[in-house]
């Protein structure tokens, strides 16, 4: 059949940067170079026929030569027990994407094309035993440019070491370490035999790094160092440069560093990613590791960081890459610049990602801060000549725009675009002091002085400053919210007296702004001084923190109303007040949102606090009667003395602390400490909870919910006049701002200064778990279009639950599959998936937990393009995917999965459709589908099997009287194969339907033939019709035979037992037709194709001249472990077999046999 | 192997096999499949002496204990019982078993075995190892092949001629190297699939009878077996492949006995695949069953324990 191999999806397993611009990528057995620029796959070749390539180590020195290619170098490519010495010869021109020469300039070759050439100079192996590491050796003397040997380690813990120079490579030197167990990982560390190490990852969670030619007495390498501390195997192992630090990870799911200079054999562990880890590289002060959790995590390394510069364990981690699909990121490297990570996913996916962004996300020094500092006297108060002046306070009242009070009480803005200062307001009442709050909405900035006077001033001056007396004395505080109402805030005042107030401030007629006090608050008896605030208009309710660790809360009903002006304000005592919620230290921010709708609490709301002992509180605030205003006693609790309540959410807490008063219940749910320093404020973008800070000299923003340091930027230390801007989720564009020396120290960000020239996706995503569920859509595509040229879309599902429709697209060097839709509805695996023609085209899939859904396919070429000129080699097609229903749950037992399912269009002008199902209950059930009511009905089920079904089949027969059988085959675990007669129970049901009428479940007849083909599982089916009107039905098992069984199978119309099947010749089976069960057959003109977990695919001629004959034509190894469902179908007159398990493949014929 | 995909049912839902095990006191429902294949091959007939490498938590131990001490009472004149059963893992004690915790690719835990047996050989060798699997299925397939192999190296030195060695498999891509190896020492050699084992797994178990080692084989420790390669008559693809016979076995014998719950499906025997109806008496609700005997512990206890408490986030 002459199959050749297309696209692979699967694990990428490793990689390596060739240069700052080239990717290396071992995917399968392939080796392939990206340009990382505009991700281009520049070369692609079959390294190692039969294997994944586990590792690739390139030569430490390239060499440039004076042939067609600039540039040589050589590569090591292994994988299992054999080894690949490749030389890529490469170019390296101008990106055509490139927008930004500076990071590649040095590279960069103008008028060239980036050009890469893999040559395979020699496979070796297989080897006696399992390769976990190579290196390139030189001499020992050093002298030489090349390497003349190559060191190989094996998972049985010994080295070998084979000079490369002469014609055929000879072993040179063996050592076994004493040391003989198995070895999950090992990492070589020195390029000379005399200096080489190996560091040895064993069962028994141990690192042991010993000298490669070192022998003790008896002949073995003693181990060096034995780093004992991790609880599980070791998956990886890297050495630092220098060869001083060993860093490993493990099933633990941590990872370790060790001195390995050390004498106090020191090492530090690092916990944070949720699953087992499998590499983890060092790179200057970083590590880089990737997971089974499915990131990419970057942190500080430990061991390089001074005694007083550690931070907090959670602030080590400073990246969470999170762009793979599925399970797994199996691979990373890291460009020599250092300025790119690459990872390698369970998903097929490359994906790039920016370790400079990182640098850039520190900010190491005051350098990189903009100090604003007052402008000339003179620029603003020439009058004031020698007048004692500095900045008293300041706000940031929009990403560049900072607003200060000066001693002598001028107002000023400063504006970063322009560098300008500009003078907004002047009163001698700010003078000497003055508390400011900004609002970015409004552009706003608001004031409070010394003498109790509170100022509004607009910032661009859209209105004429508002003045008002609210305080006896000094202003403490000022806070500022947005209501619902655009153009409408709420102010509070804090002064000295024993009540404060709300204002409402209306701007919506911007030139005629107005403020009206609302609500007069009573202070609490017990003196506390607030320092933050936030209000819920919904619950019309006012949180305030305290200096001395107060939680206190207001009601201030009516709030929302846009009262007249002639109400009064009312006065509200304290509704509840919660004190040393953080021990006795201050409450710095209160932040309030809704509780999840989810939530069997409602209404109420989450409050969250953070405060200077370092943690954040989390509270859930149930407002009983939120409208009520009756006078309730007011609550004072010390939150040390809440009850303890039995927590039932298992919030890492284990406790949950209530307290209530005033209708108000609040109940303490979380609270932890995220730093050793401060906490000062907090925030939600898009759902994930942001912590603000000091720690030691430094501010930080970090990312509670995947827990890393987003932020950290050098200040010197916590300071209590400070700001932070920003709406993003990235922090791409911010503004934070602290006040140190009269100075404002700011960090203006626009957006990520690192906007790195490269493609972020180099390989695109496929399934990231296993792949369960494949078919061609064929027919199904371009019903409603005339295509000329069909695309071959592709429909998969399987454990992630997606269902995934993919274009094959031919490429120069692979063709690719570009997904077009992803939909994901199913909760479990999907199983199966059909399609039926009918009005419409109708795609049904199913799985585990009863799922059964189905939907409308519409397929067109994209906007633009006409279905004749559409060329499927480089349009996509626009292909949508509309749910119409899913099926009832019928079956009494949870758990039941379907396990197959086959659908025939039985009346395309009403859109009616059977869909035969079989459920692991054991149970057949047919399906009446009508797709303009959109609705599943149950017509029949039947019990015979009473093994778990596996396959389901129908057929469609054909009889003289023109009548039409329907006949459904079904597969069990008990190896046999049932045929059913289901054309009167459907037809019945379909007559019936017609009319209007609904009939009742039927059982379906038992079924009238049988044969056990298999000793258990029959894992696989299909039956074909052959040209002499006979059938062919093949068969593969959990027990590796193949099985045909050749049959005439009847149907009439006219007689009492309508249908039957005789075999025509005794069952043809080859019993060893695989080492290991079948999972898939297919049936293509007078062949078979079986495909079995042993990664191989059989194609079975068939010789039916005397009986049946089966003999193995072709055979071929698959490159997808754990292959568990196959497709063929005929496209532009090439056979195409497409192969799923964990990844996919597709292999095409030349030509049609 | 799957065993993270494929199995998640076994932890996701209540399975008949784990009930039974617990009804019937066994520490696993692995025990199921040791008895089926014992059905079938009929393994413990007037044995006295076995090997249980990979034992943990030991409910295959229990099987032999059981069956063994059973031959000893129907022939007291007979020679006790005796087991050696070895896991890197603890195991709860069990009486008549001797315990050993160990890594059995270990030179020195397989020289300790040995020497359990002082200069006595064992009847029966079996071997329900499996590695963590990472999900490399390559990497996993080979290291249970190494488990396969370390057990066969003991075997050598352990069995007598005649005697039966069986041992968990992962048919995967590279089976039928093991077949090869398998076949130089056992000339009969079958794989087969217990019943209690799922249609969907990928594990099965060789049953390798009448130990015969080549002639003049001289068992040696220092040089562990390593795996064979494809040649001529065992190709990579193609029609010359050593497959060995395939048996299924467990099946049409095994009645469902359960005294707590009832089944609406009682049939000719249990399958592991199947979706069953099971109500227990107290109230019809699903239980959840806790995996049988849980492991005594798991690399990644300790990372979840600081989890739990706040490690990330505290304060030294
Ligand atoms: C499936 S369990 C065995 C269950 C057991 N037959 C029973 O019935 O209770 C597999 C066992 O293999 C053990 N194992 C894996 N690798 C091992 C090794 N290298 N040496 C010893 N035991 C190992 C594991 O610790 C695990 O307990």
């Amino acid at each position: 059949m002459n199959l050749e191999k297309d696209v692979f999806a699967g694990l990428v397993t490793s990689m390596a940067f060739l240069t700052d611009s080239i990717l290396l990528v071992g995917q399968g057995p392939w080796l392939k170079a990206f340009d990382v620029r505009n991700g281009e796959l520049l070369a692609k070749s079959l390294v190692l026929p039969a294997n994944r390539i586990h590792r690739l180590v390139l030569e430490p020195r390239g060499v440039n030569d004076e042939g067609t290619y600039a540039q040589r170098r050589k590569i090591l490519a292994y994988g299992a027990k054999t080894l690949a010495v490749l030389t890529i010869e490469y170019n390296i021109g101008s990106s055509s994407q490139l927008t930004d020469q500076s990071s590649h300039h040095a590279e960069g070759n103008d008028n060239q094309k980036t050009e890469v050439v893999i040559r395979q100079v020699q496979q070796y192996g297989p080897f006696t035993d399992w390769i976990q590491d190579v290196q390139w050796l030189y001499e020992d003397d050093e002298s030489g440019v090349e390497a003349t040997k190559i060191a190989m380690a094996f998972a049985h813990n010994f080295v070998e070491v084979y000079d490369i120079t002469a014609e055929r490579p000879s072993r040179v030197f063996r050592v076994q370490c004493e040391e003989q167990c198995i070895l999950y990982s090992a990492r070589f560390f020195g390029n000379t035999l005399s200096t080489l190490y190996l560091g040895s990852g064993t069962v028994f969670n141990e690192v042991h790094v010993w000298k490669v030619s070192d022998k003790n007495e008896e002949g073995f390498a003693p181990v060096q160092h034995r780093l004992v501390g991790h609880d599980g195997v070791i998956f990886g192992i890297r050495f630092s440069d220098d060869g001083s630090l060993l860093v490993s990870v493990s099933d633990d799911r941590t990872i370790r560093v060790w001195g390995l200079k050390d004498q106090k054999r020191k090492y530090h562990v690092i916990f944070g990613h949720t699953a087992r880890i499998w590499d983890c590289i060092m790179v200057d002060q970083y590590l880089v590791s990737v997971s089974e959790d499915t990131t990419c995590r970057v942190w500080n390394n430990p061991y390089l960081q001074e005694e007083d510069e550690q931070s907090d364990s959670a602030m080590d981690c400073l990246a969470c890459w999170e762009g793979h699909a599925g399970k797994n990121v199996w691979s990373c490297a890291v460009s020599p610049n250092k300025r790119l990570v690459a990872t390698g996913g369970q998903d097929s996916g490359v994906r790039l990602w920016s370790l400079k962004a990182i640098q850039e996300n520190h900010i190491e020094s005051e350098s990189d801060l903009t100090a604003i500092d007052l402008p000339e006297l003179e620029s603003y108060a020439p009058q004031l000549e020698d007048a004692n002046e500095f900045m008293r306070n300041f706000v940031i009242v929009d990403y560049d725009v900072i607003a200060t009070f000066t001693n002598q009480g001028f107002l000023l803005r400063y504006d970063n675009d322009d560098q300008k200062w500009t003078a907004l307001y002047q009163d001698d009442d700010f003078q000497n002091y003055a508390v400011m709050e900004a609002c970015r909405e409004g552009q706003f900035v608001v004031s409070g002085g010394l003498q109790g006077h509170l100022s509004i001033c607009h910032a661009y001056s859209a209105f004429t400053p508002l003045k008002l007396k609210v305080h006896n004395s000094k202003v403490l505080s000022v806070f500022i919210f947005e209501s619902k109402d655009k153009g409408v805030f709420y102010i509070v005042s804090i002064g000295m007296e024993d009540e404060f107030y709300l204002f409402r401030f209306d701007m919506r007629i911007i030139d005629e702004p107005k403020i009206r006090l609302v609500h007069r608050l009573q202070r609490s008896e017990i003196k506390t001084t607030i320092i933050c605030a936030t209000i819920s208009e919904d619950d019309s309710l006012l949180l305030c923190g305290s200096r001395e660790s107060a939680l206190l809360i207001y009601r201030i009903p009516g709030i929302h109303k846009d009262a007249s002006a002639e109400d009064q304000p009312t006065l509200s005592t304290l509704a509840l007040q919660l004190r040393r919620t953080h021990g006795r230290q201050a409450v710095s921010s209160v932040l309030v949102r809704p509780l999840p709708e989810t939530s069997s609490h409602s209404p109420g709301l989450i409050v969250l606090t953070t405060g200077r002992d370092g943690c954040f509180i989390e509270y859930r605030l149930l407002n009983i009667a939120s409208s009520a205003t009756e006078d309730g006693p007011n609550m004072d609790i010390d939150a040390d003395k809440m009850d303890l309540v039995d927590d039932d959410d298992d919030s890492d807490e284990g406790q949950e602390k209530k307290a209530h008063g005033k209708s108000l219940l609040i109940e303490k749910v979380y609270k932890n400490r995220v730093t050793k320093g401060w906490a000062e404020g907090a925030m939600y973008m898009d759902g994930e909870l942001y912590i603000l800070g000091f720690f030691r000299k430094r501010f930080f923003v970090f990312n509670v919910a995947k827990g890393f340091e987003m932020l950290s930027v050098a200040c010197g230390g916590a300071h209590r006049a400070w700001h932070f801007l920003n709406d993003d989720r990235k922090l791409a564009k911010c503004t934070f701002a602290f006040f140190r020396r009269n100075k404002v120290n700011t960090l203006f960000r626009k957006c990520m200064p690192s906007t790195e020239t490269f493609e972020a996706s180099v390989q695109s995503n496929f399934h990231g778990k296993d792949v369960r569920a494949i078919t061609f859509l064929g027919a199904a595509i371009g019903c409603q279009e005339k295509f000329k040229n069909m695309p071959m879309i592709v429909a998969t599902g399987g454990e992630d639950t997606l269902l995934r429709l993919s274009q094959y697209v031919p490429g120069d060097l692979e063709g690719s599959l570009i997904s077009l839709r992803t939909v994901r509805k199913h909760s479990s695996v999907i199983k199966s998936i059909v399609y039926s023609i009918g009005k419409e085209t109708l795609l049904f899939t199913s799985g585990a937990s009863e799922e059964l859904r189905c939907w409308k396919l519409d397929s067109h070429p994209p906007q633009g393009t006409l279905a004749s000129d559409f060329d499927p080699s480089k349009d996509l097609l626009d292909i949508s995917c509309l749910e119409l229903a899913a099926s009832p749950l019928v079956s009494d037992i949870k758990e039941t999965r379907i396990m197959d399912t086959s659908v025939f269009c039985i009346d395309a002008h009403r859109g009616y459709h059977i869909l035969a199902a079989a459920y692991s209950d054991s149970t057949t059930r047919l399906w009446l589908f009508d797709e303009v009511a959109k609705k599943f009905y149950l017509i029949a089920d039947g019990v015979w099997h009473m093994k778990c079904l596996l396959q389901i089949q129908h057929l469609l027969v054909e009889d003289n009287a023109g009548g039409q059988g329907i006949i459904i085959i079904t597969s069990a675990t008990d190896g046999k194969l049932a045929f059913w007669n289901a054309t009167s129970v459907v037809n019945q049901f379909i007559e019936s339907y017609k009319a209007g009428a609904i009939l009742e479940l039927v059982k379906l007849p038992e079924p009238f033939y049988s044969y056990q083909a298999h000793l258990s599982g029959v894992n696989a089916i299909d039956i074909k019709q052959q040209e002499d009107g006979s059938f062919w039905l093949a068969s593969g098992g959990e027990d590796n035979a193949f099985a045909l069984n050749w049959l005439d199978i009847r149907y009439d119309s006219r007689e009492d037992v309508p249908a039957s099947a005789t075999a025509k010749a005794d069952i043809a089976k080859i019993e060893g037709a695989h080492a290991s069960s079948i999972t898939g057959v297919h049936i293509v003109n007078r062949r078979v194709l079986t495909v079995s977990t042993d990664q191989r695919l059989n194609v079975w001629d068939v010789d039916t001249t005397q009986g049946v004959k089966l003999s193995l034509g072709d055979a071929h190894y698959i490159d997808v472990p754990d292959p568990s469902a196959m497709d063929v179908t005929v496209h532009n007159d090439t056979i195409v077999v497409g192969v799923t398990g964990i990844g996919f493949q597709l292999l095409k014929s030349k030509k049609l046999m | 192997m799957g065993k993270s995909s494929k199995d998640k049912r076994d932890v996701a839902s209540i399975t008949l096999g784990g009930l039974q095990a617990k009804e019937q006191g066994w520490r696993a429902r692995s025990a199921f499949k040791l008895m089926q294949l014992d059905e079938e091959f009929n393994l413990f007939e007037g044995i006295h002496r076995a090997v249980d490498l990979c034992a943990a938590p030991g409910s295959w131990s229990q099987v032999l204990s059981k069956r063994l001490s059973e031959n000893h009472a129907n022939n007291p004149q007979e020679e006790p019982p005796k087991i050696v059963a070895v896991d890197l893992q603890a195991m709860a004690p069990l009486p008549g078993v001797i315990q050993l915790q160990g890594d059995i690719t270990k030179v020195s835990t397989a020289e300790q075995i040995i020497s359990y047996f002082e200069g006595k050989l064992s009847d029966i060798v079996v071997c329900d190892g499996a590695p963590d699997v990472t999900g490399l299925h390559d990497m996993d397939e080979y290291i249970q092949a190494q488990l396969l192999l370390a057990a066969l190296n003991i075997t050598t030195h352990v069995l007598r001629p005649g005697g039966t060695f069986i041992a968990k498999i992962f048919r995967g891509k590279d089976i039928t190297l093991l077949y090869s190896q398998l076949k130089v020492f056992f000339p009969v050699v079958t794989c087969s699939k217990p019943r209690s084992s799922r249609n969907s797994s990928i594990e099965s178990f060789i049953v390798c009878q009448n130990y015969s080692p080549p002639e003049g084989y001289v068992p040696t420790m220092a040089n562990p077996l390593l795996d064979f390669h494809y040649s001529g008559d065992n190709q990579l693809t193609g029609p010359n492949r050593t497959i060995v016979p395939f048996i299924a076995c467990g099946d049409l014998r095994h009645t469902v006995q359960l005294a707590n719950t009832t089944l609406s499906i009682c049939s000719s025997g249990y399958d592991s695949d199947m979706t069953y109806a099971l109500e227990t008496k107290e109230n019809g609700e699903y239980k959840s069953l806790d995996p049988l005997q849980p492991p005594i512990s798991a690399p990644y206890l300790k990372a979840l324990e600081l989890k739990r408490n706040n490690f990330y986030n505290r304060v030294a």
